[in-house]
């Protein structure tokens, strides 16, 4: 019923939705299922968001203090909660990047050269 | 553990409606018809109330919330059974009472020290609780005559102060001078003068007995206990230089003992009054056992000199 095929899809991995979402804020204020789209659209619909383990994860990223929270209104004039970057939150950004760079460099390397 | 819960759960399903709407309108915008643009859009958040529940227990709160539940499940089904929850109540209660009991009895026979100045350097010369007049040798000497009490005082140096006491309390014929009427009975117990200073004890009103009033000749004085001027005399303050006539002799009260202070032994029924040892043959007469050195029929202990 989709018009995309949800089988090419990957499923995130686990603590991985936390780093996508902190990146995705790095563009300004979002809803929950802006960020959502803002991932599948940016992963070129390759990466999957389970939309209802989207908003426990936003809501554990705003108790750690990383994002915080709003109430407005979206551009089609709809109620929405919006999540901005906090200050500490672009830290954890910096740090969990670089992290993630080197242990997906690092799995590479186990991995070797695609084959053909 | 603790904090503010900073959300409540109706801002949470606020917020999953506001995504229904802004992912169906989306759909809709890629082609999809309103029913299935709503329907997809409801499948890819999934569960709702899934999602609400894993809101709420992610909340600090949750233990305090189920604590609270847990609480009232509990008194709920101690209202249900009532007969259990008496027999429950009814044993904890007794189990209590009997425990505070045992261990008030523990204390105050046990644990809490004498009401005297230096109890850990009191020491008694003897350690068997004969009575109450003993006559020839014993093995093992606890019960001595007064002229052995004399003797052992003037020759031991060593022991800053020995006091002698009866073994045991007598019943006397008591009656307040100045009130007509039947006399009471009531017990006393013969000392030796030092016997309070060798205690520590201080009198609560008056004075206690001296040295110089255990000597043959001396006004005749007495010493009241303070249960006893609290239950017999309602602690009037003119008991105190009063005159009592003891067995037909009269004695000046010379001061009241301290309260809590129940004399030299542990038993149900302490002295009413104290009297010096001086006076045994004037009460006695001729049943007067002072100066029988064959009748062993007084206690003895020893303590360094009070101070202050």
């Amino acid at each position: 019923m989709l018009t995309r095929d949800e089988k090419n899809r990957v499923a995130l991995l686990q603590g991985t939705l936390d780093l996508l979402i902190l990146r995705t804020l790095v563009f300004g204020a979002q809803h929950g299922q802006g960020i959502a789209r803002a991932i599948q659209e940016q992963s070129e619909d390759v990466l999957l968001v389970d939309h209802g383990a989207l908003y426990p994860a936003l809501q554990r990223l705003e108790e750690k203090g990383w994002i915080s929270a709003k109430w407005g209104n979206s551009e089609n004039n709809r109620k929405a909660r919006f999540y901005t970057l906090t200050k500490n939150g672009r830290k954890q950004l910096v740090e969990e990047t670089s992290q993630w760079r080197k242990l997906a460099t690092a799995i590479g390397r186990v991995l070797g050269p695609e084959e053909g | 553990m603790f904090g503010r819960r900073k959300r409540n759960p109706e801002d949470f399903s606020e917020e999953l409606r506001a995504h229904l709407a802004l992912e169906a309108q989306q759909l809709k915008k890629e082609g999809l018809s309103a029913g299935e643009a709503e329907m997809a859009a409801r499948r890819r958040l999934g569960n709702i109330v899934q999602s609400e529940e894993r809101f709420y227990e992610s909340s600090r709160w949750i233990w305090l919330e189920q604590l609270r539940k847990d609480i009232h499940l509990a008194f709920r089904q101690l209202a249900h059974n009532k007969g259990f929850t008496t027999v429950a109540l009814l044993t904890l209660a007794l189990g209590i009472g009997a425990n505070t009991a045992v261990f008030t009895l523990v204390h105050a026979v046990m644990l809490q020290s004498l009401p005297v100045a230096n109890p850990s350097q009191l020491y008694r010369l003897g350690d068997t609780a004969d009575c109450c007049t003993l006559g020839g040798h014993q093995e093992r000497f606890s019960i001595y005559s007064y002229s052995l009490y004399q003797y052992l005082r003037d020759h031991t140096p060593e022991f800053d102060e020995m006091a002698a006491f009866g073994a045991q309390a007598g019943r006397f014929s008591v009656r307040r001078g100045s009130v007509q009427g039947l006399p009471t009975p009531l017990l006393g117990e013969f000392v030796s003068g030092n016997y309070f200073t060798m205690f520590g004890v201080r009198a609560a009103a008056g004075r206690t007995l001296l040295a110089t009033d255990d000597s043959i000749g001396a006004p005749p004085v007495a010493v009241l206990s303070y249960r006893t001027w609290q239950q017999r005399y309602a602690l009037d303050p003119n008991l105190v230089g009063s005159t009592f006539v003891i067995n037909g002799t009269s004695y000046t009260i010379a001061g009241i003992a301290p309260a809590g202070f129940f004399g030299d032994t542990l038993r149900a029924d302490p002295p009413d009054f104290w009297i010096p040892l001086s006076a045994e043959p004037i009460v006695r007469g001729q049943n007067s056992i002072l100066n029988h050195a064959g009748d062993h029929w007084l206690y003895l202990n020893r303590a360094p000199q009070a101070r202050g």
